[in-house]
């Protein structure tokens, strides 16, 4: 008797998972294509990002605020890091990432190629100093490099890029074309140690 | 158990059927663009789609073909006969600001190459690094530099509607600091770092030159921009990438590839999908609507009409289905749009129920919620989607609507009032055969009174009732806000609205007048942003030459309506000036608010300088001269000043110099409009050969600051120096002069004339000729 509840239960918690799957799966169904990617850059290794980014950061996103600049022309969405580990770059206890494009009231704008966050993600980024001087009592800013190419979702052990909107160009014969899914994603370890190698041993890529 | 398992193969199927349904084939397999993390496509709203380009163009290009390719790229997409979508291009333009203002009129959407990184040209001190926390243009704006990440060759910056995925403004940055753009047919260049590095052409081997540092071939395609842009314009377009190989929107494109230059059949299908020549623009709001029977209200004829999302008649099937079943199973209350609670009580009430229960009863009103909408599954599959479809799943439609009768109630007692309401016109270009019956649901107080013809958007919801008596609930927009007194909490969604209004083809149909009516009425509304949007809408309509003439009446007495409010007044100036009746000109040009006088005075000044003003500014004179002498005491504060400056500026630009000493006495003043429009009138008079205005316009442009007055002293000088007219006095000695010397010359000729006769007479024909 106890053993066909047993079944019952682990048969049910089966089926559950199943239907969570066929959820995802519609949901999926029901969203669709992906956005636009109308943006280009040119692709560089990861050890290329890490020579030319003037801090790469793991943390989590704590703040996220948009304004309307250029006298109200543009959205920038400023996002709030608060680094965990500084690969590379002086250590900060918090760092501000500027976004072009973001929603303000029933108007949205959007930068092609521009990664998006959202609060209490876990990111790894590679960072340029953005040449605005953060006012008093805000953190430093910085862009993101290479637009989405510089720019990691992690989740669980995996690193995501968040390349929706973007073509690269590789190699000498400038070719845009999509990343492949191993540049899209990888694990976090082998992420994070290429990285390491890079900063300590920072020389001349292509 | 049993429910799990139920839900399982339910959810199992439904999701293997829309995974069918969502995975496109590469037979018509364009993609649309969604708003990010949503599921609305992005669309125009309107399908004339002007562009700017800026006037630097590429600096790697030396003639004009910059220019060529770029228009060669948007007219890619505005051949295909199929599809009415058309990208004008309305010139070039100094202008370098990317992004959108809600409501302001200036808006453009805008191609512009950056040819120097921010980074690298504008210094660290500069205020335009500090635009995020102080305000003021942003270094790109400011300096017209690349403010993008280096590595970047082409950005697209879109604006969009959040929840409809409207597209508002799209603009095109190009990287000329890094990437270098041609626009021949040549071969593709050499790869980029295998070329020579140099400096000059002298560095390169013959038959090379030297391109953004490294010897190349002559000619040689590299960045091609017709291949670039025509790729974007697709973006601006609502398209995404396409699976299809060949097609323009195909995600790659190698160095030196022209193909993209021209359109693949997969491209023009979405583009005529998408904005069919004649038809509605197909957009994915996922609305599921059902325009009811009216049996219990009368014996009309009944509608059992479903629709979904994206036009696609089996995605509507399964949608529908879906739905119906997943009704039936969450056994929960009825769909009810989100923002519907949210609206005031003027619009979208839903019907509330008052009977609703739980139990058998719920589980009853359920399944009557559920059997039209599997009803209607039933009557779609299979079948193209129609044309009422179409337009349903729209979502959302501005319509001319005329009340039948007074609200009446809907079956049996305690359910809502509703009213019969007839859809005069607006059905996106008149898709039904004839007018539709629908019903309105408003909320108390707010129906229309029988026979009243009104402006109103029609948003369906479904059935809440669902016994029978489904709703389309409506939103009329003239009747229920006079005055446009619309409270901030209601701007988004009546700049909404207005969008919707915006959106509809013009023509001269009723719903056309009605929703012009209505932007006039917004002219004067409240909030800013409203009267933007409306002066941008009707700007857009003087523009393509499509303002019924009652329209232009009402604004143009809304620009000279001293008590009408005064924003409103200068937008009806701003959009209708063009139109004013030269006789109103003194009227306004000594109207006590000196912004009235000001807006006046820059028609005048704006008319002088077109060419074919001459007869309008005649016309006008006799209004000014009357003003001139009517003038009262010596304007003391600004507002009178600003006025008398307005009155002498516009004389000036019919060639009337007795506000010359007042001009140039207001030349000095504080005030940035009072000297912006003695620039002005003063420069119409340098621009007449008034020599000495024209130094004292010199010199002040050494000393001015404010941009707007000095742009408006360079314009007058420029025109001053290329001869538009000359000194009067001096044109007429020079005439004398000119005169005087044909006069000798004259006389020389004649006396000239009158000896060589006499010479030939005298002379003696050589040896060996006779004369007889």
């Amino acid at each position: 008797m106890l053993g066909g509840l047993e079944m019952m239960q682990t048969c049910t918690k089966f089926l559950r998972r199943v239907a969570a799957l066929a959820t995802v799966f519609l949901v999926s169904g029901l969203i669709g294509a992906q956005p636009a990617q109308a943006s280009v850059v040119r692709y560089a290794t990861l050890e290329a990002l890490t020579d030319e980014a003037e801090s790469v950061v793991r943390g989590a996103v704590v703040a996220i605020e948009t304004r309307r600049v250029d006298e109200g022309r543009r959205i920038v969405t400023l996002v709030t890091v608060r680094p965990s580990v500084t690969y590379k770059g002086e250590a900060r206890e918090a760092l501000q990432v500027v976004i072009d494009g973001g929603a303000d009231g029933e108007f949205a704008q959007r930068v092609q190629g521009l990664p998006t966050f959202a609060e209490g993600e876990e990111v790894l980024l590679f960072l340029e100093g953005h040449p605005a001087p953060s006012p008093p009592g805000v953190p430093d800013r910085f862009s993101v490099l290479s637009m989405g190419l510089g720019a990691f979702r992690i989740q669980a052990d995996r690193a995501v890029r968040l390349v929706e909107g973007l073509e690269v160009i590789t190699g000498p014969l400038d070719e845009p074309r999509p990343l492949s899914v191993e540049e899209r994603e990888m694990a976090l370890p082998d992420l994070e140690a290429r990285i390491r190698e890079a900063a300590t041993l920072p020389g001349d890529r292509p | 158990m049993r429910r799990a398992l139920g839900g399982l193969i339910l959810l199992t199927a439904a999701s293997a059927l829309l995974g069918v349904v969502a995975v496109p084939a590469e037979a018509g397999a364009y993609v649309r663009s969604r708003v990010p993390g949503g599921n609305a496509c992005l669309y125009w709203g309107k399908r004339t789609i002007p562009w700017y380009l800026n006037e630097a163009g590429s600096a790697h290009v030396d003639d004009d073909s910059d220019r060529h390719a770029a228009i060669a790229s948007f007219q890619a997409w505005n051949d295909p006969a199929c599809s009415d979508v058309s990208f004008e291009l309305v010139g070039t333009t100094s202008r370098r600001d990317i992004g959108f203002v809600e409501g302001a009129n200036d808006n453009i959407n805008l191609v512009v190459w950056r040819e120097a990184l921010c980074s690298d040209v504008v210094p660290q001190s500069d205020p335009c690094w500090q635009c995020f926390d102080r305000g003021g243009p942003c270094c790109p704006t400011a300096h017209g530099c690349w403010g993008h990440t280096a590595g970047a060759i082409a950005v697209t910056t879109t604006t969009f509607h959040r929840s409809s995925g409207l597209l508002v403004d799209a603009d095109i940055e190009l990287n000329g600091a890094r990437y270098h753009f041609t626009t021949s047919d040549g071969p593709p260049c050499e790869e980029r770092h295998a070329a020579p590095i140099c400096t000059t052409d002298g560095d390169c081997a013959a038959g090379r030159v030297c391109l953004r540092e490294r010897c190349r071939t002559e000619g040689c395609v590299h960045t091609d921009i017709a291949n670039t842009l025509t790729h974007e314009v697709g973006h601006v377009l609502g398209l995404d990438h396409t699976p299809v190989r060949d097609a323009t929107m195909y995600a790659s494109a190698p160095l030196g590839e022209l193909q993209k230059r021209t359109l693949h059949e997969d491209d023009v299908q979405g583009l005529c999908d998408i904005y069919p020549e004649g038809g509605p623009t197909l957009t994915c709001l996922a609305d599921v609507i059902v325009i009811s029977p009216l049996a219990q209200v009368d014996d009309t004829p009944r509608w059992w009409q479903c629709a979904s999302a994206g036009g696609e008649g089996r995605g509507g099937f399964l949608v529908l289905l879906l739905l119906g079943v997943a009704a039936i199973l969450a056994r929960r209350r009825p769909l009810r749009r989100p923002h519907a609670a949210k609206s005031r009580g003027v619009c979208l009430r839903p019907v509330r129920k008052r009977d609703v229960g739980a139990g058998r009863r719920g589980v009853r009103r359920d399944a009557a919620f559920a059997l039209p909408l599997l009803l209607g599954a039933a009557l779609t599959w299979g079948d193209a989607p129609g044309d009422l479809e179409r337009w349903l799943a729209a979502g959302e439609v501005v319509a001319v609507v005329k009340a039948r009768d007074e609200p009446t109630p809907c079956g049996a007692s305690g359910r809502p009032a509703v009213q019969q309401t007839v859809v005069e016109d607006g059905l996106m270009g008149g898709l039904t055969p004839g007018p539709l019956e629908i019903l309105l649901v408003p909320g108390e107080g707010e129906a229309l009174p029988a026979g009243v013809v009104a402006l109103a958007v029609i948003r369906p919801v479904t059935a809440e009732d669902g016994v029978g008596c489904a709703t389309v609930p409506g939103h009329v927009l003239h009747e229920a806000a006079p005055g446009l007194a619309v409270s901030p909490a209601e701007r988004a969604s009546w700049t909404a609205y207005l969008d919707a209004a915006r959106a509809l083809p013009a023509g001269g149909s009723a719903l056309h007048e009605a929703r012009v009516d209505l932007w006039v009425d917004a002219l004067a509304a409240e909030a800013k942003s409203l009267r933007r949007h409306a002066a941008s809408s009707l700007s857009e309509t003087v523009r393509a030459g499509a303002l019924p003439a009652a329209s232009l009446q009402r604004l143009l007495d809304l620009a000279v309506g001293p008590d009408r409010p005064l924003a409103g007044r200068l937008l009806a100036l701003e959009v209708a000036g063009a139109a004013l009746a030269p006789a109103a000109l003194g009227r306004l040009l000594t109207d006590p608010k000196g912004e009235v006088a000001e807006a006046a005075a820059r028609i005048v000044l704006d008319r002088a300088a077109d060419a074919d003003g001459g007869s309008w500014l005649a016309r006008a004179t006799p209004s000014l001269d009357a003003a001139w002498r009517e003038r009262r005491a010596e304007p003391t504060d600004v507002e009178s000043l600003l006025q008398r400056t307005a009155l002498a500026a516009a004389l000036a630009a019919t060639g009337d110099r007795r506000g010359r000493p007042f001009l140039l006495g207001a030349l000095d003043h504080p005030d940035v409009r009072i000297r912006s429009l003695a620039a002005g009138g003063l420069g119409r008079l340098a621009a007449a050969g008034d020599r000495e205005v024209g130094a004292v316009l010199d010199r002040r442009l050494l000393v001015e600051s404010a941009p707007e007055v000095r742009s408006t002293l360079e314009a007058a000088l420029v025109a001053a120096k290329s001869g538009e007219g000359g000194d009067p006095a001096v044109a007429e000695g020079a005439v004398s002069g000119v005169r005087m010397i044909l006069v000798v010359l004259g006389l020389v000729a004649l006396l000239g004339m009158a000896l060589l006769p006499m010479r030939v007479g005298r002379a003696r024909p050589p040896a060996g000729m006779s004369i007889r």
